[in-house]
């Protein structure tokens, strides 16, 4: 979950424009200001990149861990369910699974679509 | 864009506002030499521009006149070499000094109100900032795209935000690093006319760094060759304004200028 977070931040970071905090100097922003003003709002679509990607692994892992070795949970009651050929189970956490998936993902864009109303690709045409 | 400005103001003209106390500030540069990676792009340059006086810098790609505007602004360093401004040591160009780049260089998350804002410095929290740069925006004619993000300007639209920015601070000198480079040739004019008109208005001292001969011509009191690095010719251009393209004393001296840029 952290990894893919710190990766992209970083990487954000890294490549927000030069020119730009070449400008904020030469405004007289001190290093706080510069922070909060340029680069983390320069970083953040590649946050949200790492966010997402973040989120698909975590479901992964989470399903993984839960089919195999959990006593509880969403894969452990399908694990149940294929012992006892329960089939109406087994997709019933399927579509859970999909729903929670989805529904973390809706949440990330909407996240999205509201902080980076800026970016020329979630504008409205 | 003749709207923008009152009538007075053009009236007045650049040799009156030099007299006037703190509007401009006077620049002297002396012995000033910069180089990167061991070869030298100025080599002891010696300069001096009266306060309020609009200064254009002209000469070939790589001639240092980019280098040299970054050291007038406290963008860089110089190697040795010092820089006065009125007259005092020690004055930090940050608090004097404002850059319009040839890149608007606005922020694209923030509004265009927001990024005029930028220009005020420490100072954009304090009661009436906003006012003030509004009161910028309106300057240059952009009032009604307040709220909106800099991504659906224009591109001389988001040069004006950009002025208007490094006007909103009300600084004492202005550096133009070719500001109107990208521009196409309609918008250009209009943005000259613009540049010439806040400068009478406010009386800063300005230096414009350009390859257009003929921009320089338009817009400056004096127009100083630069070429290899040290000032290989310096023109008073002594004409009325607002100067009229197609002048014969303008095209006489841009025929001079132009004679001595490609010579070398």
């Amino acid at each position: 979950m952290f990894f893919p977070i710190y990766i992209n931040t970083l990487h954000g970071v890294r490549t927000v424009d030069p020119q730009f905090i070449e400008m904020a100097e030469s405004y007289g922003m001190g290093p706080p200001t510069l922070f909060w003003r340029v680069i983390l709002p320069g970083a953040l679509p590649s946050i949200f990149v790492g966010l997402r990607f973040a989120l698909g692994i975590m479901w992964l892992t989470l399903i993984v861990a839960e089919t195999i070795a959990a006593q509880s949970g969403i894969g452990y009651m399908a694990m149940q369910a294929r012992e006892f050929m329960q089939v109406d189970v087994v997709v019933l956490s399927i579509l859970i699974y999909a729903l929670l998936g989805k529904l973390a993902d809706v949440v990330a864009r909407a996240l999205e679509r509201a902080t980076l109303s800026w970016h020329p690709a979630f504008q409205k045409a | 864009m003749n709207a923008f400005v009152d009538s007075e103001a053009r009236a007045v003209t650049g040799v009156e506002l030099q007299n006037s106390s703190l509007a401009g500030a006077s620049i002297t540069v002396r012995d000033l030499a910069r180089g990167f990676g061991g070869k030298p792009v100025l080599r002891g340059l010696g300069l001096h521009v009266p306060a309020g006086q609009f200064l254009a810098v002209v000469g070939r790609s790589g001639c240092g006149k980019s280098t040299l505007l970054r050291l007038l602004a406290g963008l860089d360093r110089p190697d040795h070499g010092s820089i006065f401004f009125d007259n005092r040591s020690g004055e930090n160009p940050k608090h004097i000094a404002r850059v319009m780049y040839q890149e608007p260089r606005l922020l694209p998350w923030a509004t265009v109100l927001a990024n005029v804002e930028v220009g005020l410095g420490p100072n954009r929290d304090i009661a009436g900032g906003r006012d003030r740069a509004f009161e910028a925006l309106s300057a240059v004619g952009l009032a009604d795209r307040a709220d909106e993000w800099p991504a659906v300007l224009s591109g001389g639209q988001k040069q004006r935000v950009a002025l208007a920015r490094a006007l909103v601070s009300q600084p004492r000198f202005l550096a133009f690093d070719e500001p109107l480079g990208a521009l196409d040739a309609l918008t250009r004019i209009e943005m000259q006319q613009l540049l010439e008109s806040v400068w009478l208005r406010d009386g800063f001292t300005a230096v414009l760094v350009t390859h257009d001969v003929v921009e320089a011509l338009t817009l400056a009191d004096r127009v100083v060759l630069l070429r290899d690095g040290a000032i290989a010719g310096d023109f008073f251009v002594d004409l009325p304004r607002p100067r009229r393209r197609g002048n014969s004393e303008l095209a006489r001296l841009e025929g001079q200028i132009l004679d001595q840029l490609l010579s070398s």
